[in-house]
């Protein structure tokens, strides 16, 4: 009887005072995701590597959660933008651009009508898919639609997908003729690359705000983490790797 | 307040009230033989129904990518990024809270009523639109508040299988989520969320109203 | 000559057994013998094993079964179970071709001409129980099934009521199978007494009081 009320207090002692999660909370843009186990091994075959703990999420999603306090350490976004808000606003520092993405047209790989080979020509697709402008890849695909002068034109044919992961879901499952993808994303089997987008060059950086952040992120910087990510699709932050995002 | 602002809040409500009409015929009879019958399949079937209550809305819209993509079970149809996606996505998406609030219902109706219908020379059809439906009417008028609720704040599943389409797929929800970001947007996402809380206390205000005047006529209490 | 009720069923460990040409029928028993599971059984709303045939209708048998709107066998429960939807005209009136001068007939007798208009939760017990009365009987029956069907009345007018209704039935041929407790002293319906027990359906030796 004692017993289990000692038990009892002790159990709701324990659901009052949550202690803090084991391990790095390191918040990561989705589009990264791929990357991520083989990420996690080569930083834990390191020696006094802390375990990690991730979130994936839409860059712009991730960064509300830092200002609203949430926990993580670390943060890689997608977008320079929101890294700037991160820093601004949740006390994250300047990000360092770490990888680089391209962005691409891809079309269903079941597709047999001979892919477009310029923007223009997607004028021609009865759909082509986009992500809406909170995403990072949807701001990107906007920007690189309007140099090219074409996004009004192609307005009405343009789907909106509120995640990259979306868009890339629409290409593959061929729901749409088209879409503006990333490129390490268009290398999924469903989806052929019909040409590289001219225009803004997606950029990933890190952000941190401790000791611990700032040891992963060197990692990240590191040469083994590179070649995963080249692996993955992801290029190297030419032609200045270190260069501070701005 | 702006002009896609009123297409967006005037298409959430055509999509929520599709989605109502069309789910009625449907959840009624599901809920009832839920509630009353012992078939083979019967837990299946209610299983089957907790699905799309589970699983994040975004899967349920994968899911019904794949049947209704092009060359998919049912890609003649051409559903995608039109206004039947956001139909359907709403539909399926409410249909099981639509369901399981009816079958409530009729498990709070006593069968004796049914019963008596039928010694009196009434088939178990008529005994149930006689009998069974009128009595469990609120319950049935409630079901529909909250699944026309629910399709109108539906997002995840019409983000998938509806897109992003301004004037034809952009409902409350999605026009609320790309407005967000955009800069000066939100005091028309403002305009939005008040709206929809307004189309929604407006169904559940119908509603009660509904409710109390079938009590009325049955002289219950409340 | 085969008799009018012929019943050789058993649910769970009673049998209900009886074969009589009597068109009127009590049976007595003490509260949870089963007798209002006795009238489920006859009407169709409860499945027993055996056979039942009443008149030229086979009820059930080993592979037939008559839906209980095909059996026209009316039931009167003891506690009404008005539809609380409808009004005490909606009520009586609620079998299929009931014609309103039939309504009007049926609640003069009942006195319950003035509550027509009235929801059955303004009723009081006995009211309940003779719009009951008048809607099972309005559905033009074959069989009456009643259970308990007076308690709620006050004495005169159960006398006046048991002894009519006795007469409306015989005059339309319709049969009666009325249950009521052991002490509630009368069966109010002329005919052929038994007593429901654990083993079942026995032929009373006293003959109907009243």
């Amino acid at each position: 009887m004692l017993l289990s009320l000692v038990s009892a207090i002790a159990l709701l002692a324990s659901l009052g005072c949550r202690s803090e999660p084991e391990g790095l909370g390191v918040m990561v843009a989705s589009s990264l995701s791929p990357a991520l186990p083989a990420l996690e091994e080569a930083w834990l075959a390191q020696p006094d590597a802390e375990p990690l703990r991730f979130e994936v999420g839409p860059t712009s999603r991730l960064v509300r959660q830092l200002e609203a306090g949430a926990g993580a350490e670390v943060l890689l976004s997608a977008s320079e933008r929101w890294s700037r808000r991160a820093h601004d606003h949740a006390s994250m520092s300047e990000g360092r651009v770490f990888a680089r993405n391209r962005l691409v047209v891809a079309v269903p790989a079941s597709r047999t009508a001979p892919p477009p080979r310029t923007l223009g020509e997607l004028a021609d697709l009865r759909r082509v898919a986009v992500a809406v402008a909170p995403v990072p890849l949807g701001s990107y695909s906007e920007s690189a639609l309007r140099s090219a002068g074409v996004f009004e034109t192609l307005r009405p044919k343009l789907v909106g997908a509120s995640s990259a992961r979306t868009a890339l879901g629409w290409v593959a499952g061929g729901a749409v003729d088209a879409g503006l993808l990333y490129a390490s994303d268009a290398r999924d089997p469903n989806v052929r690359v019909a040409f590289e987008v001219e225009g803004p060059t997606p950029r990933y950086s890190v952000s941190h705000r401790s000791e611990r952040g700032a040891a992963f992120a060197r990692f990240l910087e590191g040469d083994a983490a590179q070649a995963i990510l080249s692996e993955f699709g992801f290029e190297r932050a030419h032609p200045n790797a270190g260069e501070a995002a701005r | 307040m702006s002009a896609s602002v009123w297409a967006a809040v005037w298409l959430s409500v055509k999509v929520a009230a599709w989605c109502t009409v069309l789910a009625t015929p449907v959840a009624v009879p599901l809920g009832y033989l839920l509630a009353r019958k012992r078939f083979v399949g019967r837990s299946a079937l209610a299983l089957l129904l907790f699905v799309p209550l589970v699983l994040p809305p975004v899967v349920t819209g994968f899911m019904l990518l794949s049947v209704f993509r092009p060359e998919g079970l049912l890609g003649a149809l051409g559903v995608p990024f039109t206004f039947a996606a956001c139909v359907v996505a709403s539909f399926v998406v409410s249909l099981p809270l639509y369901t399981l609030a009816v079958r409530q219902t009729f498990e709070a109706v006593d069968p004796k009523y049914e019963e008596v219908a039928r010694t009196l020379g009434e088939s178990p059809m008529r005994a149930f639109w006689r009998v069974t439906l009128p009595l469990a009417l609120p319950g049935v008028l409630a079901g529909a508040t909250l699944s026309f609720a629910r399709a109108l704040g539906e997002f995840g599943a019409t983000a998938v299988l509806a897109g992003n389409v301004e004037g034809e797929t952009r409902t409350i929800a999605l026009a609320v989520y790309t407005l967000m970001e955009t800069p000066g947007g939100d005091t028309d996402a403002r305009s939005l969320v008040l709206a929809s809380l307004l189309v929604c206390g407006a169904a559940v205000l119908g509603y009660e109203w509904l409710r109390r005047r079938h009590r009325a006529r049955l002289e219950l209490p409340g | 000559m085969t008799p009018f009720f012929d019943m050789d069923a058993r649910f769970e460990r009673q049998s209900l057994s009886l074969q009589t040409d009597a068109r009127h029928l009590a049976i007595r028993g003490r509260s949870g013998i089963g007798k209002s599971r006795l009238l489920r059984i006859v009407a169709g709303l409860l499945d027993a094993t055996g056979r039942l045939r009443v008149g030229t209708r086979i009820f059930f048998d080993e592979d037939t079964r008559l839906p209980p709107n095909a059996r026209r066998a009316a039931l009167v429960p003891q506690d009404a179970v008005l539809f609380p939807h409808l009004d005490v005209r909606g009520n009586l009136g609620f079998a299929r071709g009931v014609e309103t001068s039939a309504i009007e007939d049926v609640a003069a007798w009942l006195e319950l001409t003035d509550l027509l208009a009235r929801a059955p939760r303004h009723l009081s017990g006995g009211e309940k129980q003779r719009v009951a009365l008048g809607r099972a009987l309005l559905s033009q029956p074959e069989l009456l099934l009643l259970d308990e069907p007076f308690t709620a009345l006050d004495r005169p007018l159960r006398a006046r009521l048991a002894k009519e209704l006795h007469e409306r039935c015989a005059a339309k041929g319709i049969a009666t199978l009325v249950v009521s407790h052991d002490d509630a002293g009368t069966p109010h319906l002329t005919g052929e007494v038994y007593t429901l027990d654990e083993r079942g359906l026995q032929r009373a030796t006293e003959d109907p009081v009243d």
